[in-house]
């Protein structure tokens, strides 16, 4: 009896795990503003570079203001699965408030395929940079990967003027095999 | 028997299918002011030069061969753009190519500015769509000249060009601006020849070439 009892205990803990297990996909992303926001607002975009139909050195918005975002990186990610080695570059921008904000920005060499990111070279150069947007104006996240310099910045998109400080590495910014 | 040759015959449909190709065109962009070699000046018999090509896309070399697993870029055939540049040399009448008896060389250097990512996804999306269907791409180039003649050299400034081109899955719109996409091409590359070579008349490059 005993038994029984323990046996449908550990039934239904598992159960109740396994739900939440698989309840954290359904998870949605925090938006980073809220949809009644009437405030001021500036664009910001990421950008990329394809180097082949496989690879693209990819510069983007990872977190701004400490709300994690979708960026060129996941969306080219979801877009290219199940394609094989066709990477499909996606464009990626946002509304960012126009008051003074604090973005973590990311230029890293991306792949179509996760086993061509294990073999190949990754370079990655990430940073914090705090700036303040124009109200509307658009702004782009630039950068250089390459094995002896690495560097990430914003700019604005019609001027090319660098808005905060630039991200850089002097020498390899070339990622470990664990870190890719 | 006919089991068996109808089975044969499917197979061959299926498998030949991949062989079909897709109808494809081309039409120029209207928004760049066409020029035309009559505006070049006058020579009594063309500069013989030899030519060099630079491929490139957005500013760098493209790679002749992926790394395992990666897909290359497309890239021209070497042959066929000399060739196709040749001609847009031979009927500017300023300039003709000739390894023989070159009084110098002329470097063209071209850029393929195309957003490239789009046109992927492009394909892909009409690959996918259901029934026929059709894709406009804009494939933009950038061209200079570098000429040398004995001790003097001209460079020309960075122009840049675009022409459209369409692919359908089966059958291309009515359209009467569509051509070739082979002579689109070409007649871009005589445009943005003939424009290098009126920017170095402007600034009086080219006389500075043909004094003595």
């Amino acid at each position: 009896m005993n038994v029984r009892i323990a046996i449908a205990g550990a039934v239904r803990a598992c159960a109740m795990l396994a739900i939440a297990a698989t309840m954290t996909a359904c998870a949605t992303r925090t938006p980073l503003l809220p949809d009644n926001y009437a405030g001021p607002t500036a664009v910001l975009k990421d950008s990329a570079d394809m180097l082949s139909m496989s690879k693209a050195d990819m510069y983007y918005a990872a977190n701004i203001n400490a709300v994690d975002v979708d960026n060129v990186r996941f969306a080219t990610r979801r877009a290219s699965e199940g394609r094989g080695a066709l990477m499909l570059l996606q464009k990626v921008e946002r509304r960012i408030p126009a008051t003074p904000v604090k973005v973590e920005i990311v230029a890293r060499t991306a792949y179509a395929m996760p086993i061509m990111a294990m073999t190949g070279t990754v370079y990655q150069v990430k940073g914090k940079v705090e700036f303040t947007p124009e109200r509307d104006k658009s702004y782009v996240v630039r950068g250089k990967l390459g094995p002896s310099y690495s560097a990430v910045w914003i700019e604005e998109e019609a001027g090319g003027t660098m808005v905060g400080e630039k991200i850089e590495v002097n020498g390899s910014a070339e990622l470990g095999f664990l870190d890719k | 028997m006919k089991t068996f040759l109808l089975l044969c015959a499917s197979m061959c449909a299926l498998l030949l299918g991949g062989c079909t190709t897709y109808p494809t065109a081309a039409y120029p962009d209207s928004a760049i002011a066409r020029v035309s070699a009559s505006d070049l000046p006058r020579r009594e018999a063309p500069l013989k030069l030899k030519m060099e090509v630079q491929w490139l896309r957005n500013g760098h070399a493209p790679e002749t061969s992926a790394p395992r697993l990666e897909i290359a870029f497309p890239g021209p055939d070497p042959l066929v753009l000399r060739n196709s540049l040749e001609a847009a040399f031979r009927q500017t009448g300023f300039i003709v190519i000739s390894e023989d008896d070159a009084a110098g060389t002329v470097k063209v250097t071209l850029n393929d500015v195309s957003d490239i990512a789009e046109a992927i996804n492009q394909g892909v999306l009409l690959g996918e769509k259901w029934g026929d269907g059709y894709v406009t791409n804009k494939e933009e180039l950038t061209m200079s000249l570098a000429i040398n003649v004995g001790n003097k050299s001209a460079n020309s400034p960075t122009v840049r060009g675009a022409f459209y081109s369409v692919l359908a899955k089966s059958r291309l719109p009515d359209d009467p601006r569509f051509q070739s996409i082979k002579s689109v091409q070409e007649d871009l590359f005589q445009q943005l020849v003939i424009r290098c070579l009126l920017s170095l008349n402007k600034d009086g490059s080219l006389q500075r070439l043909q004094a003595p």
